[in-house]
């Protein structure tokens, strides 16, 4: 489950925003996008959480004027004079992410989700 | 060759929820497809029948190597119209309304049975619809990618069919 914080304009000012996930058609399935819209209760805005790797993160929702929020965005927030955290944390923290979203949103199922996350290692052998 | 042209008939895949629910989804599909890149490094490796090396692999991989090329494997599966309010329903029933025109026109059906997301029952289907299709001309050992699976031998069977529709024209 992802608690939302607040974090300081003073943390926010040593913090650079790493776009890592673009969504250009949120509302492609309308279930979708109003769901975020109504656990949010914003259709446009940025709500922040801080993930088990101790991680800010951000999703931001667009309103292109079609009802409901049309684009999302998840942003890392990384210290600006530090590498970026390991890749493995970044995948673990947006596992975690899209458990939430499979949870929140109508149409979507926790389980599933889980179980493509279960097939990537496969996928990526397989790959090689 | 394994596709579909009409609305109203859902396969198994096609009917099955994880494709929607995970890889084509928002916000989860970029994750899925961005990140991970399931179905562009996944699909092709995944899906072949007769096996790829490692060279082939790469071959079907480095297309999606930059960060957005990605962008098409995960909006156009969102176009495929499953269901009455999709967004490619309309120009599908567009499309099916029109297929009568092709009745008279030299059509064969040629068809890779071991494709779990065309299955026979789309061939039945189109057969159907185009009662007079020469075939269909099955490929075991052929899946969702057929020409690549048994290429050399589908090109066997659309040779002749292509000679007999320009002499007949």
């Amino acid at each position: 489950m992802i608690s939302f914080v607040q974090p300081s304009r003073d943390e926010l000012a040593r913090l650079r925003a790493d776009p890592l996930v673009f969504e250009q058609e949120l509302d492609v399935r309308p279930e979708v996008a109003q769901s975020l819209e109504r656990e949010l209760g914003f259709r446009a805005g940025r709500k922040y959480w801080r993930s088990s790797h101790g991680h800010l993160y951000a999703l931001e929702l667009g309103d292109f004027g079609r009802g409901m929020p049309s684009m999302a965005v998840v942003y890392g927030f990384w210290d600006r004079f530090e590498p970026r955290p390991s890749e493995k944390e970044i995948d673990e923290d947006l596992k975690d992410f899209c458990l939430w979203i499979a949870e929140v949103c109508d149409g979507l199922d926790r389980a599933d989700v889980e179980a493509t996350f279960a097939t990537i290692f496969i996928i990526r052998e397989r790959a090689k | 060759m394994n596709t579909w042209a009409f609305t109203g008939h859902v396969g198994a895949f096609h009917r099955s929820p994880r494709p929607w629910t995970t890889w084509h989804a928002p916000l989860v599909g970029p994750v899925f497809m961005k990140r991970f890149k399931v179905l562009s490094h996944g699909g092709p490796s995944t899906i072949t029948k007769r096996g790829m090396t490692r060279a082939e692999k790469r071959g079907y991989h480095h297309v999606y190597d930059e960060p957005d090329s990605e962008t098409v494997v995960m909006t156009w599966p969102r176009t495929i119209p499953l269901r009455e309010g999709d967004r490619g329903w309309a120009d599908m029933k567009a499309i099916e309304d029109r297929l009568h025109e092709f009745s008279k026109t030299p059509t064969l059906i040629v068809w890779g049975t071991d494709d779990p997301v065309f299955d026979v029952s789309y061939r039945d289907r189109l057969k159907r619809l185009f009662p007079h299709a020469e075939g269909p001309i099955n490929f075991d050992r052929a899946s969702h990618f057929l020409q690549d699976d048994r290429g050399a031998d589908i090109v066997s069977a659309i040779l002749p069919f292509l000679d007999r529709a320009v002499k007949g024209s």
